[in-house]
């Protein structure tokens, strides 16, 4: 409930609930008052008076005389309702007490403009008279009024007695200014907010527009780049394909081309059929004379080439590929098999151990050739061919007699030895198992029994 | 679904049509930007608007990239035309590149006899062609190409099926022996040097 200007002081409603209400107790007295215990009396005085006052005036709720627009129906309350209404007479309290208030502090105005501290403190005291009386007559209408209310006045009473709150600090406050429209500060924010809202909606739409100018601009980009054809940076022009630029030359070239191609045609019948008729040939001749032929074929093939090796040089394989180009190129004629830079040309003057293959390397190995593998022993029984003469067990003159014919047979295989022994001693020294006695451990693991 | 052979299509030389082509170019092939957009929906009318189009022959260049002429010889095979287009096709000479495609395919699924037949008369043809191998360009003609044909075992990166010998298909009587077009030339100059020498341009039976 505002205080309203040009109102008059209604009366207030006879009967009131009693409520907690927030405002002041009966005989409550801040603490800033100076003089608590002088006022009381006071103020009881006051309310006496007050009382005995108000209670003869009549009941009139003042409703607002201006025609104020809004859209809800305005319609004119009937008599009946004043009376009863709760709502209504606390209207009519409530207009009562601010009329009375204005005509107290009408005279208070002047002084608030000058405001001394006793000033201030004789305003207080008139403020807590009144607060004072106030609820000394909210207490009577609360009586009045029990029987007919319900509980939801509550906070109406605190909004009356906010309002005797609100007043009095009202009075303290600088008098409201009326501002209008325009220069109302939340208006103008408001308007300001609109106005940026509006800033930013334009801005986003020049966004949109710009963004689909780009896009446009970027399809019309592709398109472009599409319809123009990727130049080709590759050797394409020096190769030039179209006919019939020297139709002479071309006829040549072809003329040459086409006689290469018989003559290999040809090449190729002569020797089908050559082959045919060496076919043809073999199938005629007898069983020996092919045998024949096939032992010469067989003993020229194996003299080929083996290459010379010198003794223990390392072996180089030729491998097994690019055989169709080994006629034609020259690189592949080459000899394989001469000794390179790593080959050791005269082995016998390095120590015994360097005289290996892979010398110190991870791969070396103790092995040699084969020859030197070789550990038969010459001197037995077993190693010495089969002589003639001991074919035939026995003493007999026909023995003798034959192995005297066969003498020559006897110096031969005496030949074949010392053949043989010169093999022999040729490796002999390097027989690494030459200080090995293969007999020694021999009877290490048999039981001494 | 658009890589499948059509359904119907004869069974080339035992196999799948397209299996003449190995399985690792074939998926080069499928895999590349000219079969993906421009083989897409190919009929046999339309496969020679493209052959038309061609420009170079060749197999992988570069790297690995297969060529737009061996996209379209698996195009053929996948859509098996029919014989007589094929050999339409070859025997037209407006088109010489269309031309080497329809020899090419014909070399891959005909029967030795058909191929012996029908290439050996594009011998005479000296047209230039232009081969992209590697980096850049070279340069063939039309004969060599054909040559290349019947005597190489692989060309333009797919492995050409066997074909019988010539002189086999002469023994059997089903082909005349190849008579050139230098023949009487040959001929000619021959009996001029030597004439008591037996001539050996003429083929024994």
């Amino acid at each position: 409930m505002s205080h309203r200007p040009g109102q008059q002081r209604q009366q207030r409603p006879t009967a009131q609930a009693k409520r907690y209400r927030a405002g002041a107790p009966k005989d409550y007295v801040s603490d800033s008052s100076d003089s608590s215990e002088d006022e009381a009396p006071l103020q009881q005085q006051k309310k006496q008076a007050a009382s005995s006052s108000h209670r003869t005036q009549p009941a009139s709720v003042q409703i607002a005389q201006k025609d104020v627009k809004t859209g809800i129906q305005q319609e004119a309350v009937s008599e009946q309702v004043m009376a009863t209404d709760r709502r209504m007479q606390r209207l009519q309290m409530a207009q009562q007490r601010a009329k009375a208030q204005r005509k107290q502090s009408s005279d208070d105005e002047e002084d608030e403009d000058e405001q001394d501290d006793e000033q201030l403190a004789r305003d207080r005291q008139r403020m807590k008279q009144r607060a004072l009386q106030r609820a000394q007559e909210e207490e009577m209408t609360n009586d009045a009024l029990e029987e007919s209310e319900d509980g939801e006045s509550s906070s109406e009473y605190e909004t009356d007695s906010d309002d005797s709150e609100e007043q009095d600090t009202l009075r303290s406050m600088p008098k409201p200014m009326f501002i209008p429209k325009n220069h109302r500060a939340t208006v103008l924010q408001q308007e300001q907010q609109k106005l940026e809202e509006e800033d930013r909606e334009k801005r986003l739409a020049e966004e949109l527009e710009s963004q689909r100018l780009q896009s446009h601009q970027l399809l019309e980009e592709e398109l472009k780049k599409e319809h123009i054809k990727p130049v080709d940076l590759e050797v394409e022009e020096d190769v030039d394909d179209t006919d019939g630029l020297d139709e002479q030359a071309e006829f040549e070239a072809w003329k040459v081309r086409e006689l290469l191609r018989i003559k290999r045609d040809r090449e190729r019948r002569i020797a089908q059929e050559k082959e045919q008729e060496e076919l043809e040939r073999r199938r005629e001749m007898p069983e020996e004379e092919r045998l024949k032929e096939d032992m010469e074929h067989a003993a020229k093939t194996r003299e080929k080439d083996k290459g010379e090796f010198t003794f223990m040089q390392k072996y180089y394989h030729k491998g097994a590929f690019y055989q169709d180009m080994a006629g034609k190129e020259e690189i592949f004629q080459r000899d394989y098999s001469a000794p390179t830079m790593n080959d050791v040309r005269k082995r016998e003057i390095l120590p015994e151990i360097m005289q290996v293959k892979n010398f110190g390397l991870a791969g070396r190995t103790k092995y040699t050739h084969l020859k030197d593998q070789d550990t038969t022993d010459r001197s037995s029984p077993w190693a010495q061919p089969p002589s003639k003469r001991s074919k035939h067990h026995g003493f007999s003159d026909r023995d003798r007699d034959r192995d005297y014919e066969h003498g020559r047979e006897r110096d031969r295989d005496r030949q074949y030895e010392r053949e043989r022994d010169r093999d022999h001693d040729r490796h002999h020294e390097r027989d690494r198992d030459h200080h090995y006695d293969r007999e020694r451990g021999r009877d290490r693991y048999r039981r001494r029994d | 679904m658009a890589n499948r052979t059509i359904s119907g299509a004869n069974w080339v030389h035992g196999q799948d049509p397209q299996h003449l082509v190995e399985k690792i170019i074939r998926e080069r092939i499928y895999d590349s930007i000219y079969w993906k957009e421009d083989c897409f929906g190919l009929t046999a009318a339309s496969l020679m608007d493209r052959a038309v189009e061609l420009t170079c022959l060749g197999g992988e260049f570069g790297n690995h990239e297969p060529t737009p002429f061996l996209c379209l010889v698996l195009k053929m095979l996948q859509l098996q035309p029919e014989k007589d287009i094929v050999i339409d096709l070859i025997k037209q000479e407006d088109f010489k590149y269309l031309r080497a495609l329809a020899a090419f395919y014909l070399r891959l699924v005909g029967s030795s006899k058909e191929i012996y037949m029908y290439l050996e008369p594009l011998l005479n043809d000296y047209r230039k062609l232009k081969v992209r191998v590697g980096a850049g360009y070279t340069l063939t003609y039309m004969d060599e190409f054909v040559d290349n044909l019947l005597n190489q075992i692989r060309v333009c990166d797919v492995i050409l099926p066997h074909l019988l010998q010539r002189h086999i298909l002469e023994d059997n009587d089903e082909l005349e022996p190849r008579e050139s077009a230098l023949d009487d030339d040959l001929e000619s100059d021959q009996d001029d040097k030597t004439e008591s020498s037996p001539s050996h341009q003429r083929s024994d039976d």
